[in-house]
């Protein structure tokens, strides 16, 4: 059993990922890629850039873990993988998989991972714009820090 | 007697402030978060005009605003996540 769990800062490895996943024991991986969008709320995006507090965020990662363990006891290996600064469009800019032993297990729990991850890490996603609109820092819907209404003011 | 604390800013008020950090300092008695929050409002608009979205980290961990304060204190901003 592994907790494999980083911030990178270059592109994500995904078959090292996979690599790390894959066991014996496992008659399946759910591996997700999260890849960045051209194309926000109808605007063409120019480039995408992720800042993180990173000491919390690798805290809260391996909460994220301990978490994902106690729910789904059977999960062998995992991988939580998110990369920071700047982001090419259509590249990976978060990772997150687990292999078990049986499908049912490996879907749901990964699919809470990217949900949590997106709602408790302490990461931040700065997008411009290819019209020339002021960048603008983007909160997830999950966000455990609610936007507050009128939405904040953005630089 | 007071607390003095600094407190890490991240994404947009860090970017609003220009710097990566700011000093506070709390006189109350038994600082909580909630008097951070006000006592940072106060010093600085760029910060009031965002208080309805800023989580405030102690010690790495999100905190209500009645958490209690200490000197040595790890605090920081935390705006409206956008990881993923």
């Amino acid at each position: 059993m592994s907790d494999h769990i980083e911030l990178v800062h270059e592109a994500i490895d995904v078959g090292a990922a996979y690599a790390k996943l894959s066991d014996p024991r496992c008659g399946g991986i759910a591996l997700f890629v999260g890849t960045t969008r051209d194309v926000h709320e109808g605007r063409a995006v120019a480039s995408l850039s992720y800042e993180a507090y990173e000491d919390m965020a690798r805290k809260e990662l391996g909460k994220l873990a301990a978490d994902l363990r106690e729910r789904w006891p059977d999960v062998v290996h995992l991988c939580l993988i998110h990369r920071l600064g700047e982001v090419p469009l259509a590249e990976a800019s978060v990772l997150v998989a687990v292999s078990t032993p049986h499908r049912g297990e490996a879907f749901a729990a990964c699919r809470h991972g990217i949900d949590a991850l997106k709602a408790q890490v302490p990461i931040w996603k700065k997008e411009s714009y290819r019209d020339g609109a002021p960048a603008r820092w983007v909160a997830n819907r999950e966000s455990a820090v609610p936007e507050a209404d009128p939405p904040e003011v953005r630089s | 007697m007071g607390l003095e604390l600094e407190v890490k800013l991240f994404a947009g008020v860090r970017e609003a402030l220009g710097r990566e950090s700011v000093r506070v300092r709390l006189e109350a008695a038994e600082p909580r978060v909630a008097d951070l929050l006000a006592q940072l409002a106060a010093e600085h608009p760029e910060i009031e005009r965002r208080r309805a979205s800023l989580g405030v980290a102690v010690n790495q961990e999100l905190a209500l605003p009645k958490r209690a304060l200490q000197a040595g204190d790890e605090v920081a901003l935390i705006p409206p996540l956008g990881g993923g």
